[in-house]
């Protein structure tokens, strides 16, 4: 699952610390998530995409697994 | 289970029950201590099984107490307080706990398999407290799932 949270980050110039203390998860989880190496449980992607005063699924790209 | 109850969502209810097991803690490493010079000295027992008791009962009441003080001194500290909830309750954090949990006991799980082979050969005890162990984790894990299927 990718996701924008970097970008919009950037974007509104809001620091990793700042954004780990708003939704109440360590700096260390923001660089995960941004890097793609840990997927959001769904409470902290709704607190992450309402902290942006977004949806989830702006901020949030899901792609389902091609089946075979 | 235990977890929730140590780190549920009410961080400073958490931290009194911490106080609570951090007492109970000091209690039973202070009776251990109290068995070291009252029972062990006529007991018979070897060196190094002393020397066990010795350290569990130190290493208890150590534990409880690093516990209750940092239980204590959270309750005091909002400051503190909110960067340890966030320290203790991180998902990321939580999610690498369960499965370093997980991945420990099924380790544990196949070195015991492999070591009732050789432990057949081995005498009874050693047997007997393999096969102990191995049906220790084998309910535990068939009663936790059990409990959870249902609650969950």
């Amino acid at each position: 699952m990718e996701n924008r949270i970097a970008a919009l980050r950037k974007e509104r110039r809001i620091s990793q610390a700042e954004l780990a203390d708003a939704v109440d998860v360590t700096r260390q989880t923001i660089i995960s998530l941004e890097s793609g190496r840990y997927n959001a449980s769904l409470l902290l992607a709704h607190r992450i995409a309402a902290y942006f005063g977004l949806t989830i699924e702006d901020v949030f790209l899901f792609e389902e697994e091609s089946k075979c | 289970m235990l977890v929730n109850l140590l780190n549920g969502p009410d961080y400073n209810r958490s931290l009194r029950r911490r106080l609570w097991l951090g007492a109970a803690l000091l209690l039973i490493g202070l009776a251990g201590f109290a068995c070291w010079f009252l029972v062990v000295p006529g007991s018979g027992l070897d060196d190094h099984a002393r020397g066990f008791y010795l350290g569990a009962a130190t290493g208890v009441t150590l534990g409880a107490v690093i516990l209750l003080a940092r239980a204590a001194w959270l309750l005091t500290h909002p400051a503190a307080r909110k960067r340890a909830q966030i320290e203790d309750t991180d998902e990321r954090e939580v999610h690498i706990t369960r499965t370093a949990a997980q991945f420990a006991g099924l380790f544990t799980f196949v070195v015991t398999v492999a070591l009732l082979f050789w432990a057949v050969a081995a005498p009874l005890p050693a047997f007997k407290l393999l096969f102990g162990l191995m049906l220790c984790y084998g309910l535990s894990f068939v009663f936790a799932r059990a409990y959870l299927s249902k609650k969950l």
